[in-house]
């Protein structure tokens, strides 16, 4: 079962990266989330909203929403954007296998948003958007049932 | 998130950059910037103070990078050279740098430093005295 969804619209300013990350723990507490799961997802989607706004919108003007929602064990935040077409779930995964002192630094926000989710899944908008949804087993199975009608409280 | 800086002595002066909050894309140049700051008066030791630094992200570890490389005297390049820029930096015969050591990162911080990798250029402490004790003239 699907809980009501949470939405912040915020604009794409690194400014905003802390309230998104406050609007995000507010709204998984409100749900009972574990707190460690919680944490994982709140920083992969603090390292994908800073992409955007940094590589996506290039600092210029535009806009981010996040939705927070869960279904059963499940939490999900979706971000959506009208940046140029990005799909990090395609990025290159670092090679490991490197010497330390040959890896890029870049990437490092991609990878650990992998390491730190179950699933990210991206899909192109029909109007030209990007839409990223991070999924993360995070709430408690003995809650997620009354998690799932948090929003309607 | 702000900085504050004290410097101490030990076996040689160390300067320790203490980070009170988040560090995040919004304000890792920041701290680039104190470093950058400290570094031009003369700092060649460097103690990152964690204790209350409760997240970072991987912009953090573009601003750990770029401080090291500060406090070699150099001005850092841009993190998508790589981490090439720590090869000429000083290190001990363990693979870490001897310039910039890190204090008590909390549990968060401490897993993004090893899930990137980061934390192998870097000697960690847990206690200022043993952590200024590490600082040895070069």
């Amino acid at each position: 079962m699907k809980s009501s969804t949470a939405t912040l619209r915020v604009a794409a300013d690194l400014k905003y990266l802390a309230a998104i990350r406050h609007f995000f723990e507010q709204t998984a507490a409100a749900l009972r989330a574990d707190k460690e799961a919680m944490l994982d997802l709140m920083q992969a989607l603090d390292e994908c909203a800073c992409n955007i706004i940094v590589h996506g919108y290039q600092d210029g003007l535009g806009e981010i929403r996040v939705e927070v929602w869960c279904e059963g064990e499940r939490l999900l935040v979706r971000l959506s954007d009208q940046a140029p077409p990005f799909d990090p779930t395609q990025a290159p995964t670092p090679d490991t296998t490197l010497p330390l002192d040959m890896r890029p630094m870049g990437g490092m926000g991609i990878h650990l948003s992998r390491h730190l989710t179950d699933a990210m899944i991206y899909r192109r908008t029909g109007n030209g958007g990007n839409e990223l949804t991070l999924i993360k087993t995070a709430i408690p199975p003995q809650t997620s049932e009354e998690a799932n009608h948090a929003g309607d409280r | 998130m702000q900085v504050i800086v004290d410097k101490l002595h030990s076996h040689v002066p160390v300067t320790v950059l203490r980070i009170h909050g988040d560090l995040d894309g919004s304000n890792y140049q920041d701290l680039i910037a104190k470093a950058r700051e400290v570094c031009a008066a003369g700092a060649r030791h460097l103690l990152l103070d964690m204790s209350n630094m409760p997240y970072m992200s991987s912009a953090g570890l573009v601003a750990l990078h770029s401080v090291a490389v500060l406090a070699r005297g150099e001005e850092p390049s841009s993190p998508e050279h790589g981490w090439a820029a720590f090869h000429a930096v000083s290190r001990d015969s363990s693979g870490k740098q001897t310039r910039v050591k890190l204090l008590n990162p909390q549990p968060r911080v401490d897993r993004t430093l090893q899930t990137t990798g980061m934390r192998e250029f870097f000697e960690v402490f847990t206690d200022l005295p043993t952590a200024l004790d590490s600082f040895k003239a070069e």
